[in-house]
C-alpha cells in the first residue's frame, strides 16, 4: 500500500462530507428567510390580529434575530433593519391592544 | 450730531440685515428640496459623496418600498450603506443592479468594487462633483405634468397620486413580502391649541397609501392612547413627529393649512 491511498480516501470522505453539508445549508438559508416573510409579511393586518397571535409573531422575531445575528454585514444590517420595523410595530399593537382592553 | 446719529442707525440697520441673513435657514430651491449628501463612505474611498434626489425615486415608488423593504433609515447617517452593500444587491443594488427595470428601461447598475475609466462614469451619475443641469432641466419638465403646490418643490404629491399622474410602485421583485390588504384607521381630528387656528385632520388613508404602517408606528409616533401624545410646533419645526418627513422631503410644515384643514364652526 502506497503512502498516499489513506490521504486520497480522507479527502475523497471530506469532499463527499462537503457536498453533503451543502444543501443542508442552502435549506437553512432559505427556511430563515421564509420563516421572515412568514412573519413580518403580517405587518398590513397588525391592526386585525388578537394579542395572542401578535405575541406568537413576537417570539418568531426574537428566534429569527438570533438567526439574523450571524449573517454577514450586508445581510444583517438589511434585515435586521427591517425585523426590528416589523417586531417594533407587533409590540406597539399589543401594547395598544392591552391598553384598549383596559380602558373598557 | 444728528448726522452721526443717521449713520449709526444706518449701520446698525444693515448690521441688522447681516445678521438676519446669516442665521435665517435658507429655502431650497424647488428642484434641491428633498436631496440628501450621503458621504459615510465615498470621501474616504476618493469619490464624491452621493447626491440623492427624493423626487427622483418618490416619483415611481411609495417611501415604503425603500424605508422598509430595503431597510434605508429616516434619519441622516443611519444607515451607512457601503459600495460592497450595493454590489451585493442591498440598498441601492436592490433595483440598480443592470437586470431589474422600470417601464421597461433597465435600471443601471450600482457600485462596483473594481471599475474602468469608461465606468467610472456610471459612477458620477450618483456620485455627483457639482449641480448637474440636465438634472435640474429633468425635475422642471417633471414638474410641468405634476398638479402644483406654493411650498416644498412646488409638486402636490399627494394630489398627484389621488389623481393618477403618478402610479406608485409599492413592491420590488424578490425583496418586498407579500402583504395582504390593509385595514386603515380612519381619520381623526388633533385639537389646535390656538385659538382660531383650525384643528388639523390627520388622514390615515393618504399616509399609509405612502408609508404603510411600520414606518411611522411606533418608531415616529410611539403613544398608544388617542390623543394622550401632545405634539408642539417646536417639536415639529425640530425634526420630531411629522418633523421627520415634513419640511425634509413632504410638504414643509408652513404650509399651515394642508393640516390645520378642518373647517371652523360658526
Amino acid at each position: 500500500m502506497t503512502n498516499w491511498e489513506p490521504k486520497a480516501k480522507i479527502a475523497t470522505m471530506m469532499a463527499l462530507l462537503f457536498l453533503t453539508m451543502l444543501p443542508v445549508a442552502a435549506r437553512s438559508e432559505e427556511s430563515w428567510r421564509a420563516d421572515f416573510e412568514q412573519t413580518c409579511s403580517k405587518t398590513s393586518e397588525a391592526m386585525t390580529l388578537s394579542v395572542a397571535e401578535l405575541n406568537r409573531l413576537l417570539e418568531s422575531c426574537s428566534t429569527l434575530q438570533k438567526i439574523i445575528e450571524t449573517q454577514e454585514e450586508s445581510v444583517r444590517k438589511v434585515y435586521l433593519k427591517r425585523l426590528q420595523l416589523c417586531r417594533n410595530l407587533y409590540a406597539y399593537m399589543v401594547e395598544y391592544k392591552q391598553n384598549e382592553q383596559a380602558s373598557k | 450730531m444728528k448726522r452721526i446719529a443717521f449713520i449709526c442707525i444706518i449701520l446698525l440697520g444693515c448690521a441688522g440685515v447681516l445678521w438676519a441673513a446669516g442665521t435665517k435657514k435658507r429655502k431650497p430651491l424647488p428642484h434641491d428640496f428633498g436631496s440628501v449628501v450621503m458621504n459615510n463612505y465615498s470621501q474616504q474611498a476618493g469619490i464624491p459623496p452621493v447626491l440623492f434626489d427624493h423626487w427622483v425615486h418618490r416619483k415611481n415608488y411609495t417611501c415604503r418600498v425603500c424605508h422598509v423593504d430595503i431597510g434605508f433609515g429616516m434619519t441622516a447617517n443611519s444607515t451607512q450603506v457601503r459600495a460592497a452593500d450595493n454590489s451585493k444587491g442591498y440598498f441601492c443594488g436592490a433595483c440598480h443592479n443592470g437586470t431589474t427595470s422600470f417601464n421597461k428601461i433597465k435600471i443601471f447598475q450600482s457600485c462596483a468594487t473594481t471599475y474602468s475609466r469608461e465606468e467610472y462614469k456610471r459612477c458620477v451619475k450618483c456620485h455627483a462633483l457639482e449641480k448637474d443641469p440636465v438634472r435640474e432641466e429633468a425635475f422642471y419638465r417633471f414638474l410641468d405634468k405634476m398638479p402644483r403646490e406654493t411650498f416644498g418643490n412646488g409638486i402636490n404629491w399627494e394630489k398627484a397620486e389621488d389623481t393618477g399622474s403618478l402610479k406608485l410602485v409599492d413592491n420590488v421583485d424578490g425583496v418586498s413580502l407579500k402583504k395582504s390588504s390593509m385595514k386603515v384607521e380612519g381619520d381623526f381630528a388633533l385639537k389646535s391649541k390656538v385659538a382660531g387656528m383650525p384643528d388639523i385632520i390627520f388622514s390615515h388613508t393618504k399616509h399609509t397609501v405612502w408609508n404603510g404602517c411600520e414606518l411611522c408606528h411606533p418608531e415616529i409616533f410611539v403613544g398608544v392612547k388617542k390623543g394622550a401624545s401632545k405634539y408642539t410646533m417646536i417639536e415639529l419645526f425640530d425634526g420630531k413627529y411629522c418633523g421627520v418627513c415634513h419640511d425634509k422631503v413632504a410638504f414643509p410644515q408652513t404650509d399651515c393649512k394642508r393640516c390645520h384643514a378642518k373647517p371652523v364652526a360658526g
